[in-house]
């Protein structure tokens, strides 16, 4: 192994924050939003069976209290939903991998290819009726150290899987 | 002198004669534990008319049908090898092979508990990396064959490997040793509120399991014994008896696992025994530690007892006993156990960082006010004014926590390695080498944005180190450094 240990000039070093992101399909904005419609919808569901069946519920202003906190958690979520597309991206590197999310607590995950075990393409079934698939990259450890990419189109996910095996393969066959 | 036997591990081998036993016992505990309060039940109520329900004698057919399914399980059981596979055959009605590639065998351990030392045989584990850990396990086997077992497959893997660092037992360094008024010392200064919540847990299961066993008499049979009510009515003398039982508990524990602790230096990792009732083995080869830790609580920093942890390659989840402690009673041991991995860096270190101190403001808000809001209202409504007190003192607390660990938290940078010092009365050192990162995650919240500052956690695959409310810059420097130590090389990490 070689161990040269020259001093290397912080300013130098290849920065992640300036790396320019790939946005994810906007498709997968529409994924995002029908996903908080059924959440809310269940949550509205619950909450008109809670009202119908709890009597002391029955008033007039109570009612409106609860619809009020259900819209503005609607809107909350679509609020939030708007400004984390915008933040969300994805961006590869010769010799690592990032992911950019949240917007509230805004999260920069970066992977190294020397450190993935191995990767799947992931579909569920709203993603699939709109064409998209989430990678997922797994690295050793917790799940803590897991990554996962939603809103690629399925071709872009199964070749980006596809080229970060071949990067795996060939980083090992160098290390042999 | 005479030669130890000499066996041919191609054929078929089966364990010791008191693996027989040792099987038995281990069908009876397990019976015992899944039936035990049926059995009370049983036991109590004998006398009583519902005798003609015939549970006795279902639980008696369960208990002979699981002997003898041991019995032929221990007769089926056999271990070999075969075409470079380590074969592993048990099972006698649910049939299973085990087979394990000798080069994917990562440590054999030889364990042995009290009743392995009663009838003079180890247990044998063989650690894989995969995650059917439990599964390669010989039960009994008497210990001269299990070391030549041992030195066998090591020997076999190093020879399909020769380029793994293969961990061979033979010629080692004795590090240290524990004596028993160093474990004493250890005992007394343990962490208490653990026991206490130990013992807390354990009186709340036996409770839930005689409840379940007689229905709810029992609780009022309980309460209605004369020297029970006297107890609660004393609150200091309850408090007092839970924090002797807790102390007690406390040395109990220590003692059952460091009992006789025993660490030696091998060319591949350190070796590792100890416990008293469970003598238990461990090899931590020196590539698998992914970073160092240590810490002493406020006691024992001041008499310079510290637990040096080795943070391995965790599966998919930490547990408990695969963590590798080790008590040490003199500073200068730390070094030695750092000796394979990274030195200390305090002096050594190219910068040192601290957190801002708005991480005091923002855990005083999160932790502190937020949770009591719901409380403090509550209390207003009702006006219990002099109850206001209690969420002042936790907002107070969080406080002061927060002050402490802002002001004692350092990080040290250096070219190959960084380090971490935590703690609000305690401490806890951490060493980590760069290159065993796996991943970085740098956070900002909108707070953090404004004020300019991030949160950077380092993941490893023996944990992760998170740096809270150090400068966007810094953060962003650490990151591009971790992620060109990582990338720039191919080292193993593992």
């Amino acid at each position: 192994m070689n161990i040269v240990n020259e001093p290397v000039p912080t300013e130098s070093l290849p920065r992640v924050e300036a790396v320019p992101l790939q946005p994810l399909e906007p498709a997968y904005r529409k994924v995002m939003h029908i996903r908080s419609f059924i959440f809310m919808g269940v949550l509205a569901v619950m909450a008109a069976v809670l009202i119908v069946w709890v009597e002391s519920l029955q008033e007039p202003f109570r009612i409106a209290l609860i619809a009020g906190g259900w819209l503005l958690l609607f809107g909350a979520r679509l609020y939030l939903i708007e400004k984390s597309y915008l933040h969300r991206g994805y961006a590869i590197r010769d010799k690592d991998i990032i992911y950019r999310s949240g917007w509230f607590i805004r999260r920069t995950q970066t992977c190294p290819f020397n450190r993935i075990q191995h990767s799947t393409v992931s579909m569920g079934p709203l993603e699939r009726a709109y064409g998209l698939a989430t990678l997922m990259l797994y690295t050793a450890g917790s799940g803590a150290a897991d990554m996962d990419i939603p809103g690629l189109t399925q071709e872009t996910a199964q070749s980006l899987k596809e080229w970060i095996n071949k990067k795996i393969a060939d980083e090992s066959a160098e290390a042999i | 002198m005479n030669q130890p036997k000499r066996y041919d591990w191609h054929e078929p081998q089966r364990q010791a004669f008191a693996g027989l036993l040792i099987m038995v016992y281990k069908t009876v505990i397990s019976i015992i534990k899944t039936l035990w309060p049926l059995l009370l039940v049983i036991i109590f109520r004998t006398g009583q008319k519902n005798d003609q329900d015939g549970f006795p004698w279902i639980l008696s057919a369960i208990s002979v049908l699981a002997l003898v399914h041991s019995v032929l399980n221990f007769f089926w059981f056999r271990f070999y090898i075969a075409d470079d596979d380590l074969i592993i055959r048990k099972g006698f009605i649910t049939r299973k092979k085990i087979t394990i590639p000798l080069e994917r065998i990562q440590a054999v351990h030889i364990e042995q508990n009290l009743l392995h030392q009663l009838l003079d045989v180890v247990k044998v584990r063989i650690d894989t990396a995969g995650s059917e850990k439990t599964e390669a396990v010989i039960d009994a086997i008497a210990r001269r064959k299990a070391d030549q077992f041992r030195a066998f497959l090591l020997q076999e893997k190093k020879q399909l490997a020769p380029d793994e660092q293969a961990a061979m037992p033979v010629p080692e360094k004795p590090v240290l040793r524990l004596s028993v008024s160093e474990l004493l010392k250890l005992g007394i200064t343990a962490n208490h509120f653990q026991a206490f919540f130990i013992v807390l847990a354990f009186m709340l299961s036996v409770f839930q399991n005689l409840r379940e066993a007689f229905g709810d008499d029992i609780i009022t049979t309980v309460e209605a014994t004369v020297a029970a009510r006297r107890l609660l009515s004393s609150i200091p003398l309850l408090i007092a008896m839970v924090m002797v039982v807790s102390i007690f508990v406390s040395l109990a524990m220590v003692l059952l696992r460091y009992y006789n602790l025993y660490l030696a230096e091998t060319p591949g990792g350190y070796k590792l025994s100890m416990g008293l009732l469970n003598n238990r083995q461990f090899l931590v080869p020196f590539p698998r530690i992914q970073f160092i830790s240590w810490e002493a609580n406020w006691l024992r920093r001041k008499i310079g007892l510290y637990t040096v942890e080795f943070h391995q390659v965790a599966g998919n989840k930490v547990n408990e006993k695969q963590l590798v402690r080790v008590p040490v009673t003199r500073q200068e041991y730390i070094s030695v156990l750092l000796h394979h991995y990274h030195e200390a860096l305090y002096n050594a270190a190219h910068s040192v960082h601290g957190i801002h101190a708005s991480y005091i403001v923002r855990r005083v808000l999160i932790a502190g006010i937020l949770p009591v809001i719901p409380l403090v209202s509550l209390l207003l409504a009702w006006e219990l004014y002099p109850w206001m007190l209690l969420p002042a003192l936790w907002v107070l607390g969080t406080w002061f926590n927060a002050w402490g660990y802002r002001n004692n938290f350092r990080l040290y940078v250096a070219p190959d390695a960084f380090q971490v010092i935590s703690g609000i009365w305690g401490r806890k050192v951490r060493v980590v080498k760069w290159y065993k990162i796996q991943q970085v995650l740098l956070q900002q919240s909108l707070y953090q944005q404004r004020k300019g500052l991030a949160t950077i956690s380092l993941v490893t695959a023996g944990g992760a180190i998170t740096i809270p409310f150090i400068p966007l810059e810094l953060a962003q420097q650490i990151q591009n450094y971790a992620l060109y130590e990582v990338e720039r090389a191919d080292r193993a990490w593992l």
